[in-house]
């Protein structure tokens, strides 16, 4: 008879759990985004481009938040959306500190400085493309471009040599980025931090104390 | 929960940080000295919580437990959540230290409306009112928070309804679990340590 009523509830707890867990699931997909406490974001330079990535404390991608870029004095250089693996890309407009902010909404925002000297050289960059804008039209740039053709011109080892660092260097630049920024919480802290609660109580008996032995 | 840094406009701010430090105030005033190491593992208590997760489905949202906590503090609610939002954002940079009178206004109101309106349906002999003003409390607590936070949001341009929904609808199943949670927690007091639950409400200062 026990058994039976024992059995019986264990069973009311099963479907009760399992409702829940659906139910659950049912809440999740209509809010995939913003859900934990801490987002975080992290930005590195590849070739012309700046990738941000978007994610959240427990290593959940942020997908679909808004990704806003601003120069050092606060204005919008423009903005977008991360895309379902929680990544946006942008070629910099200028060669300036940029300023990337993540806003995934209910109040979860992170930001994150691309210093200036880690972006591509713009400069160069526009001297090609006037280049290539000039080169029709001008007779002076030709007997250049034939030269170029004899010899192999520094500047453009060098962009080859680059871009080739840069590929073999992107798992390391991303780690490096990621590790940059914190991700996780380690059990250090968390004990660190029941810790300090307890010191403030043994501060907060202390005057207690103090107070009782003054009465 | 935890309102990150550089979301919330000046004023909100502001209006948080007072509330805060009167609710803080009121809260030490109360406060008797033997509640101290109460108020402390209550403290460590939410500082711990906010690392458990509940995953559902790609993300995942956290415990709060302010029901069990407003229920068991009242006013010392405020001080103790205080304490554990700040070393919150100093080791785990949840939320942020601006927003931490923001952050603690919406975890903690909601937790004294809650010891204010369950206190003494809790302390009941009728195990059934008992327990089921327990899991009201710890649903309701939730359910404000989110609320609250919704509200904090709506002056930085948010919409009000859209936020608050989605922050509700997010912390439903929290809502449940820690209603169940505080019904356990109630049940398990009654039982073990019946003064507890209404010492919160006893009349203080003794020296």
């Amino acid at each position: 008879m026990r058994r039976l009523k024992l059995r019986k509830k264990h069973a009311m707890v099963t479907k009760v759990i399992v409702f829940f867990l659906l139910m659950a699931q049912h809440m999740a997909t209509s809010a995939p985004c913003a859900l934990a406490h801490n987002v975080f974001l992290t930005a590195y330079v590849e070739g012309d481009t700046v990738f941000v990535e978007g994610g959240f404390s427990d290593g959940t991608l942020c997908e679909n938040a808004k990704i806003e870029v601003f120069d050092p004095s606060g204005h919008k250089l423009l903005e977008g959306k991360t895309d379902e693996n929680g990544v946006f890309s942008f070629k910099p407009p200028q060669k300036t500190d940029l300023k990337v902010v993540l806003n995934a909404g209910m109040g979860h925002r992170d930001e994150y400085t691309v210093p200036a000297e880690e972006l591509p050289d713009m400069t160069g960059m526009q001297k090609a493309e006037a280049e290539v804008m000039s080169a029709p039209g001008t007779e002076t740039l030709k007997p250049r471009a034939s030269d170029a053709a004899a010899r192999i011109d520094p500047e453009e080892i060098e962009s080859i040599v680059d871009r080739v660092i840069q590929k073999r260097l992107r798992p390391l630049t991303q780690l490096v980025a990621k590790s940059q920024r914190k991700t996780g919480v380690s059990p250090t802290e968390i004990f660190g931090g029941i810790g300090y609660i307890l010191g403030l109580m043994g501060i907060a008996m202390y005057f207690r104390y103090r107070k009782g032995g003054k009465v | 929960m935890h309102i990150s840094e550089g979301v919330l406009s000046a004023p909100v701010l502001v209006v948080g940080a007072a509330i805060t430090v009167a609710g803080c105030a009121v809260g030490l005033k109360k406060l008797d000295y033997d509640r101290i190491p109460e108020v402390a593992v209550l403290s460590s208590t939410f500082f711990v919580a906010s690392l458990v997760h509940v995953p559902i489905g790609p993300s995942s949202v956290h415990l709060l437990l302010n029901g069990v906590i407003g229920l068991l503090l009242g006013w010392a609610a405020f001080p103790s959540i205080l304490v554990a939002l700040t070393l919150q954002s100093i080791l785990f940079q949840f939320g942020g230290i601006t927003a931490l009178g923001v952050n603690t206004v919406n975890v903690a109101v909601p937790a004294l409306v809650c010891f204010y309106m369950f206190n003494y349906a809790v302390r009941r002999e009728n195990i059934f009112i008992s327990l089921g003003s327990a899991f009201a409390c710890g649903f309701l607590a939730v359910f404000l928070t989110s609320i609250m936070v919704g509200i904090s949001l709506v002056f930085t341009g948010e919409a009000f309804m859209a936020v608050s929904k989605l922050v509700v609808v997010a912390h439903f199943p929290v809502m449940i679990i820690e209603g169940i949670m505080t019904a356990f927690c109630v049940a398990f007091l009654k039982k073990v340590k019946p003064e507890i639950l209404g010492v919160a409400h006893a009349p203080i200062k003794t020296t």
